[in-house]
């Protein structure tokens, strides 16, 4: 199902994804005592990027150039699957939550094979840890799917999402608690957050995210950038659909909501980046297996309560 | 009906000629190829009618010596022929457009090749256990004799022994299944099989003895050992046929074999499930720390089959639990893949082949940078490479998809073993599939990207134009599937129906195959809107937008000014991070010393992953029973007169068994 109302929504969404970054640097600004860079500055940095030519490596190959636009466009059209705004997505059908999950599958095959093409140490390095985390992150996600597709009988995300009322999470704390935990932690370590990476390091062994796109310049990196923060917003307005279970009928009351919504989610992301130190490399693993472990008892919790 | 045998004795026959006619190169792969794709061509027809247009069952019955045997083509049987018929004639042309450069004799080549096609053929239509049980033989030993081509390799040898071995313990359970089966319906026809009235413990014995037997082929976790070395030292185009089509066998065995049970038990579908999910990760893990491109292959070819079991065994559970909607898009998702399979791993084992042909090594260590020198080659890797990690928008995707929704619908069932069966689809297939984009990430740009790391003096080919015939088909075919696959669904839905109406009672409108479709043509619209669109900003940038754009510097390595091809990330070090955590099942090995000092003279350093169960489970369970039947031996002597002793003293205990037992 298309509705005209929501891809509108869901365009506005995606402009203004790039704020959801200068709100998090705000926020780590202020939690070192710092005026820190203003809110629009990835607007800029976009701006800038987009007026430069790009420099590739003699080693690489077309999978360097056509990579930038598959990862954008594949990031763009999971976007129109996201229900915003407590409203349905953009394009909705039964079972489009997995195309959303391979949609950014197809994003990050393009990410590591450009990594690959540059035939550099350091890429080849970010690339495998991308693959592994990413590859354990997405049970972890489906886990905690199923709980909701459960309680909802529903198999499509928007109609899932227009059935999580706050009557059940009032009803179901523990469950909400937990849901939310693990897509917290599936939010951080897909968009490559502090503990899993640390987007401001240009320590390149330590890197994993930002060590993949090191050989990208100019309009490539602003459209690799810009897919970033479109993949931050997806990630949110899931976790904001989840927690804020909306009854708002007023399309006014419920875009507030929802925007406020996304404000939360990038100052508690900005909090743990500013409280929390980066994991070591080893324990990376087990932190995204535990957002798995917290969905499976989601899980045990929704069956004892059947 | 007619114009199938027709094809079966045209194939047979052009691979006798090729025997006779060995000796000179090109007339035998005339012959043999020739007669593959024709005899392929001629098969298609009655294929595509009882698949599309349904109801043409046209049964045959041999008058044989020991009695009656039937041979009939179905849907089931119709379906399962489709990869056979894509696989053998594109084989045919690859192996025949590179035997010009072949300096292998062809010895037996076109015999076992055209031999293994019509058995498999064979299989398909037979519809009495005799029949099948000899083409299932056939088959087996064709195949044993294709993998060992190249017998002076001792390797090639040694992988066609394992097939040998591990094909023939299958068969003795499948030789006691139909001993079973026979005995309980007084018949050895299929038929008959279906209107015995088998008890449940009976049934069960009977669908574990199929599971086993049948799991060989398609290579369950215990029983695939096999199943990489024999993929890997076979040639480039009999490893395509072997993993797309014979391997598939397997599943038609067990499938049919399903329909002539009685209603299937719940465990059936758990071992089902929980035996493809083990098999689907321990080879992708497996894969992932292999250093050798066939075998990365191989292995992706059990995965694939785990996925398929996974997907068969959550339609028997729906059966069990009446739930014929979710039965009927698990089979669909099945069957699909089944054919999604065939076809991806035809284009990996053929860009393997070529890469082999190219480069000389099958080492992923060794290679790297091929898609400068390969581009034909490495478009067609990098789009099978995409398509069979279950990507959007190509085919494999959308046969993942539907067992997805299957596996979506089952969660919304309020049944605590349907959650539990939902969470194990959907986070082993979540794993799967991602395991499976690192494989196949990893494999395409260690062997086509980066910088060479192969010896700089050695030319390196791309394929000729009639090889490229082959890897052209199977893109269009995958196309083909992918824009097609709303209106394949029916003919899927058809034969799903045909394998549940027995059993569970569905009928094929039960299954609602509408409700599948509408969600498969969105994500097709959408994959495919997506693909233009990267297309499009692709080539808008490319053309509009590159003006300053440089590309003559080096890759970024922290101001490191002499990049070399050895300092880039190799296979085994993409994976260690992965193989480390999962070091328990892989259990890779490794040499080299620690390097010591500022200026180290020499330094080694190799790791290896041949298959821990191969090594730590059948190795000793082989040497166990090799010693324990060592005075055996002494009953082989090379003495013929008492040879004939053995078998007239067997003739006489048989006979006074006869007379005083029975």
């Amino acid at each position: 199902m298309i509705s005209p109302l929501s891809v509108a929504i869901c365009l506005v969404m995606i402009l203004l994804s790039p704020l959801l970054l200068g709100v998090i640097n705000k926020t780590k600004a202020f939690f070192g005592g710092r005026q820190g860079p203003p809110l629009l500055q990835l607007y800029f940095d976009l701006g800038k990027l987009l007026g430069k030519t790009s420099v590739y490596s003699e080693t690489t190959t077309v999978v360097t150039r056509i990579a930038p636009f598959a990862i954008l466009f594949s990031t763009l059209a999971a976007a129109l699957l996201v229900p915003v705004a407590f409203r349905n997505a953009g394009l909705s059908f039964a079972g489009d939550v997995i195309l959303l999950a391979y949609l950014l599958g197809i994003g990050r095959f393009f990410m590591v094979l450009a990594a690959l093409d540059t035939g550099s140490a350091f890429e080849g390095m970010g690339a495998s840890r991308e693959v592994l985390y990413s590859a354990l992150a997405e049970p972890a996600f489906f886990c905690g799917l199923l709980v909701l597709i459960n309680e909802t009988s529903q198999i499509g995300l928007s109609s899932i999402y227009a059935r999580l009322t706050t009557d059940f999470w009032w009803q179901n704390p523990a469950t909400l608690l937990l849901l939310s935990t693990s897509w917290m932690i599936i939010l951080l370590v897909e968009n490559a957050r502090i503990p899993i990476d640390d987007p401001n390091t240009h320590l390149e062994l330590t890197m994993i995210h930002e060590v993949m796109i090191l050989d990208y310049s100019g309009k490539d990196l602003a459209l690799i950038e810009f897919a970033g923060a479109v993949k931050l917003a997806i990630f949110s307005s899931l976790l904001v659909g989840l927690i804020f279970g909306c009854q708002a009928q007023s399309l006014p009351l419920q875009l507030i909501i929802f925007a406020a919504g996304m404000l939360l989610v990038s100052i508690v992301i900005g909090i743990i980046e500013s409280t929390i130190a980066r994991l070591r490399l080893l324990h990376v693993p087990k932190f995204i297996v535990g957002s798995g472990a917290l969905a499976i008892i989601a899980l045990i919790l929704k069956l004892a309560g059947n | 009906m007619q114009q199938y045998l027709i094809a079966i004795a045209l194939i047979m026959s052009g691979g006798i000629l090729a025997l006779i006619t060995r000796k000179n190169r090109s007339v035998s792969t005339i012959a043999g190829a020739g007669s593959a794709i024709f005899g392929s061509l001629i098969a298609i027809f009655p294929v595509i009618k009882v698949l599309f247009y349904g109801n043409s069952f046209a049964v045959f019955t041999l008058n044989m010596p020991l009695g009656e045997a039937t041979i009939g083509l179905d849907v089931v049987s119709a379906f399962f022929a489709v990869p056979v018929l894509v696989l053998v004639p594109l084989a045919a042309i690859f192996s025949g457009a590179v035997s010009r450069h072949e300096k292998h004799s062809a010895d037996g080549y076109w015999f076992f090749f055209n031999t293994l096609a019509a058995a498999m053929l064979l299989l398909l239509v037979a519809a009495n256990a005799i029949i099948f049980l000899l083409a299932w033989e056939i088959m087996s030993v064709a195949a044993f004799f294709l993998i060992t081509h190249r017998d002076e390799i001792a390797t090639a040898r040694s992988a066609g022994w394992k097939f040998f071995v591990a094909s023939h313990i299958g068969t003795a359970a499948l030789m006691i299944l139909f001993a079973l089966l026979g005995a309980s319906s007084g018949s050895l026809e299929f038929a008959q099989f279906a209107t015995a009235h088998l008890t449940e413990e009976l049934s069960s014995i009977a669908f574990f003895l199929a599971l086993f037997g049948f799991g060989v082929k398609v290579g369950l976790l215990p029983l695939h050992v096999w199943m990489p070395d024999s993929y890997t030292f076979a040639d480039a185009p009999v490893s395509a046929v072997l993993s797309g089509a014979m391997s598939k066998m397997g599943f038609y065995g067990l499938l049919r074999i399903l329909m002539l049970l009685p209603a299937p038990a719940a465990s059936w579908g758990w071992v089902l499930v929980v035996g493809g999910l083990l098999t689907g990760i321990y080879a992708m893990i497996a894969a992932l720390a292999q250093s050798d491109l066939k075998k990365v292959i191989a292995y992706s070819s059990m995965e694939n089959a785990g996925i398929i079991c996974m997907a068969i065994g959550c339609s028997v559970m729906a059966m069990c639990w009446k739930q014929p909607v979710i039965a009927g898009a698990a089979m669909v998702g099945a069957l699909l893949h089944i054919l999604n399979h065939a076809i991806c791993k035809g284009l990996l084992f053929f860009g393997s082949g070529a890469v082999y042909w190219g480069t000389g090594t099958r080492k992923l260590e060794m290679m790297g940078g091929l898609a400068r020198r390969m581009p034909f080659t490495a478009v067609c890797f990098a789009l099978a490479s995409a398509a069979i990690a279950g990507l959007p928008p190509f085919n494999g995707f959308i046969s993942e998809f539907i067992i997805f929704v299957a596996g979506l619908q089952t969660a919304t069932l309020k049944n605590p073993q349907a959650l539990l069966l939902a969470t194990i689809i959907l986070g082993g297939l979540a794993l799967i599939g991602g395991l499976a984009v690192a494989t196949f990430a990893r494999t395409f740009g260690l062997v086509f990207l980066g910088a060479p790391r192969h010896d700089k003096k050695r030319e390196i080919y791309e394929v000729t134009p009639l090889v490229r015939v082959p890897f052209i088909i199977l893109i269009v075919l995958m196309g083909l599937i992918t824009v097609a696959s709303p209106w394949l669904l029916k003919p899927l839905l058809a034969v799903a129906g045909a394998l549940m109406t027995s059993q569970a009672g569905f009928s094929a409108a039960d299954l609602q195959g509408n409700l599948l479709q509408q969600p498969v043509i969105m994500v097709v619209q959408l994959s495919l809107a997506l693909l233009i669109l990267v297309i499009l900003g692709w080539q808008i940038r490319r053309r509009l937008f590159s003006r300053g754009d440089r590309s003559d510097r080096l890759t970024w390595d922290c101001g490191y000014a002499e990049p070399d091809a050895r300092m880039q990330y190799t296979s085994s070090s993409f994976s260690q991070t992965i193989v480390d955590i999962f070091s328990v099942i892989v259990r890779p090995y490794r040499h080299g010393e620690k390097v010591s000092g500022l200026f180290p003279r020499h330094a080694s350093y190799r790791s290896d992953a041949p298959d821990s169960l191969l090594r730590y489970l059948f190795l000793p369970l082989f040497g166990l029973i090799d010693r324990a039947l060592l005075p055996l031996r002494a009953l082989q002597h090379g003495r013929l007169h008492l040879y004939i002793g053995y078998v007239a003293i067997t003739l006489l205990i048989l006979l006074l068994w006869k007379v005083v037992v029975i």
